[in-house]
């Protein structure tokens, strides 16, 4: 299941605010960075809407409720329950996520209130179907904080019309050989201060793999947040398609809600 | 009949469509109150591989869940199984399952699985009504699988290979306050600690098949014949009620469980006082003697034996833990069980009878007379050691369960149903594939002693958010006198349509 997943995209969703003048792809990176460490929410609530696209065009929807808290240096708590489809209804995820060490999950399972403690899944496994591996929700994660060491950067192209937005295009080079890409595009709005599209090349062919499109944003509570992205894999045909609503920041949750006991009622005060 | 289930389906899926439209208004519930209502409709059909063993009919189950939050502090939850057809042979006809006997042959039947009122404050729940609980933290994939601190709601025997584990338990009227402990400011105290204590007034058995039906135990069948003090007995047999524990203050049972998370790792320690959910059977027998009228020296004795239910109350102490290590989840559960009942093979218990004495100038009259029949115990009472380790993980994608459940019977001198010492390897082997849709899994049960093994795939394919299917085979090996091997000509192919809403 998910090691926060929902948590990690919204991070990237509010990736922001870097001043428009001539720099480097790491100066761009690093300020990126910076701003949006300071801008970074204590705690996030939202909805999730994800529908999984087949190759024919058929679609499975999935709706969520997201709770996630973050405690400083890529460590954050989150607690996801499955509103649909009935299947999981009711199922309830809860993980602690840190930097140095593998995340602590627990399912809460609705039928018989069971709380159990889980271990990971593959990392590259699918997550619920859709066309997020657990590794690339890592890497998402993790991109706004690589070092030069951890993926070398280069400025592919200063300025590039993305959904009427223009953005600088950013070559990044992975070093972990874990991953499954060779490298990465990244379009970063220089005015808007945003990220609006990634492109993953495989290792094997460096073709495209799969497409990141983030859409939709609106400034909640002071901070850009996309409220659509999509994930398109460019070989199977398929897409995956986030909608996030009632997005809001900093309602001052607190430890207890990222715990068994809310697990275990099923629902957050 | 199975040829015409799909037909039946399609025509109750149109008609259940319209209920997965999921929030309610409520006539009785107050302004504000939120409802929910989802539940399943699923059918089963069975296909035996050994005609000579009962048929089970194709079944039909509808269950429907209401959940409504009736202010943001109390909630009421209701479950409800309609279910026809299934395994029972000769059903009394159309009923509710009651909560105080043993043997219910109903079809259709309703079931009542949980009535009951939530009221959560920030430091305090209570639970109140009729509710299912599942304490411990090792797998049950199987009824024979129950964790050994699992011991609140009892489960029904009727089907108990593939029937999943909640349609499995029956709730039961309990008083169920939970006290969570403030967060503790030392990394050295444990945190998320809460305390649950659990009040069942009455106590509600098991239900059992009856003994014409397909998982019925053979060691639990009284041998049409058998030779006692030099003379052939022909025996008849029924499986009957017992009257359950008086419903007494005094028959009621309490548990309690203290649970929390330390040093990464999820503990609990378990009490339990009450009576035992697992069953136990015990035996009469009444004889009859007759001589025959052409053959004077021939003796001709029968005897009619009633198998019934007993319970015992039991107390348990246990634990467990499930930490994760090097990407598993590892589970330790154990508990110490005092005075359990512990059945006998009922074929030894029969070979061994002792036939009492009768007037030999009735018997010279040529009618048949009654004798008195001394079984030996059919069950004793025995301490226990219940306890299991268990790991799960991925391996490449792959999700892989291996788990050992051990029960030591301790001073034990008489052969049981169980070895003294009884051990099970259980595993579940699961895979999806086309994005999940398609879901391969190989269940598999070992038992060392009495040597006996389930291996049970299936393959479920998800049509849609709502429908699946899904079709596995049961085979079951083994030895005839061991807990599982007793079953194996029940070896079966099923498929299971369901739709969820």
């Amino acid at each position: 299941m998910a090691r926060g997943i929902l948590s990690r995209l919204t991070v990237l969703t509010m990736l922001a605010a870097v001043p428009a003048h001539a720099e480097t792809a790491r100066d761009m990176l690093d300020r990126a960075k910076a701003v949006n460490d300071a801008r970074e929410p204590k705690d996030t609530t939202q909805k999730t809407k994800m529908t999984l696209v087949d190759s024919r065009g058929g679609a499975r929807v999935r709706d969520l409720e997201m709770y996630s808290k973050s405690y400083g240096h890529r460590t954050r708590r989150a607690l996801t329950f499955f509103l649909s489809p009935p299947e999981v209804k009711g199922v309830g995820l809860l993980s602690w996520s840190y930097p140095d060490r593998d995340d602590a999950q627990w399912l809460y399972l609705p039928e018989l209130r069971r709380v159990r403690q889980i271990s990971g899944t593959s990392r590259k496994q699918s997550f619920q179907g859709s066309d997020f591996s657990y590794d690339d929700i890592e890497l998402l994660d993790d991109i706004r904080d690589w070092t030069e060491e951890e993926a070398a950067s280069k400025l592919v192209r200063e300025s590039e019309i993305v959904d009427g937005v223009r953005c600088a295009v950013i070559e990044l080079v992975p070093q972990d050989s874990t991953y499954d890409y060779a490298r990465l595009l990244l379009w970063l709005d220089r005015e808007g201060s945003t990220f609006r599209k990634i492109e993953f090349y495989d290792k094997k062919h460096d073709s495209l793999l799969k497409t990141l499109t983030l859409g939709g944003f609106q400034t909640i509570d002071g901070i850009p947040t996309a409220e659509r992205v999509e994930m398109a894999n460019a070989k199977k045909g398929t897409k995956t398609l986030l909608e996030f609503s009632e997005t809001r920041y900093n309602r001052g949750l607190t430890d207890e809600v990222f715990s068994e006991r809310t697990l275990e009622r099923g629902r957050v005060d | 009949m199975p040829a015409s289930l799909p037909r039946v389906a399609v025509l109750v899926f149109a008609f259940a469509a319209p209920v997965s439209a999921m929030p309610l208004r409520l006539p009785f519930a107050p302004p504000g109150a939120k409802a929910d209502l989802d539940g399943k409709l699923e059918f089963l059909d069975v296909e035996r591989t050994d005609s000579a063993n009962p048929y089970q009919n194709p079944q039909g189950k509808l269950r429907l869940h209401l959940t409504t939050d009736l202010s943001a502090h109390v909630r009421f939850v209701g479950d409800m199984t309609g279910t026809a057809g299934g395994t029972p042979r000769n059903a009394s006809g159309a009923g509710v399952y009651d909560l105080g006997h043993v043997k219910q042959e109903l079809s259709p039947s309703l079931e009542f699985g949980e009535a009951y009122l939530q009221i959560e404050t920030t430091r305090f729940d209570l639970r109140v009504g009729l509710q299912k609980f599942a304490w411990g933290t090792l797998d049950e994939p199987y009824a024979a699988e129950q964790a050994p601190n699992d011991l609140l709601s009892p489960q029904k025997f009727y089907e108990p290979l593939l029937e999943e584990e909640n349609d499995r338990k029956i709730g039961v009227p309990a008083l169920a306050p939970t006290v969570y402990l403030p967060p503790s400011q030392s990394r050295y105290l444990p945190s998320d600690v809460r305390l649950t204590f659990v009040w069942l007034p009455v106590y509600v058995p098991y239900l059992f098949p009856d003994q014409d039906e397909r998982w019925y135990p053979p060691l639990a069948r009284v041998p049409p014949e058998s030779d006692v003090m030099g003379i052939t007995v022909e025996n008849q047999s029924s499986f009957v009620n017992a009257p359950v524990p008086s419903r007494t203050l005094n028959h009621s049972t309490y548990a309690a469980r203290l649970s929390g998370l330390a040093a990464g790792a999820d503990f609990a320690l378990y009490y339990f006082d009450g009576f035992d959910p697992w069953p136990s059977l015990d035996a009469t027998a009444q004889g009859f003697v007759r001589l025959d009228p052409l053959s004077p020296q021939r003796l001709d004795a029968r005897s009619e034996v009633e198998v019934f239910p007993v319970f015992h109350h039991i107390q348990t102490v246990g634990g467990d833990v499930a930490y994760r290590v090097f990407g598993a989840t590892l589970r330790l559960e154990g508990a110490y069980v005092f005075d359990r009942g512990y059945v006998r093979n009922l074929q030894d218990v029969v070979s061994s009878e002792q036939i009492g004495a009768v007037d030999p100038a009735l018997l010279l009259s040529g009618e048949e007379q009654p004798v008195p029949i001394t079984l030996s115990d059919v069950n004793v009472r025995r301490d226990a050691v219940e306890w299991g380790a268990g790991g799960d993980g991925f391996i490449g994608g792959t999700f892989v369960l291996l788990q050992m459940n051990q029960t030591a019977v301790l001073r034990n001198q008489v052969n049981l149903l169980i070895s003294d010492m009884e051990t099970r390897f259980s595993t579940i082997v699961r895979r999806g594939f086309l994005d999940d849709r398609l879901r391969a899994e190989l269940l598999g049960l070992y038992g060392m002693q009495g040597v006996y093994g389930v291996a049970h795939p299936r393959l479920t394919y998800a049509v849609n958010d709502h429908i699946d299917v899904r079709i596995g085979f049961v085979a079951i090996a083994g030895h005839e006198e061991s807990v599982v091997g007793q079953y194996r000509r029940n070896d079966e192919g099923y498929v299971r349509v369901r739709f969820l809403f």
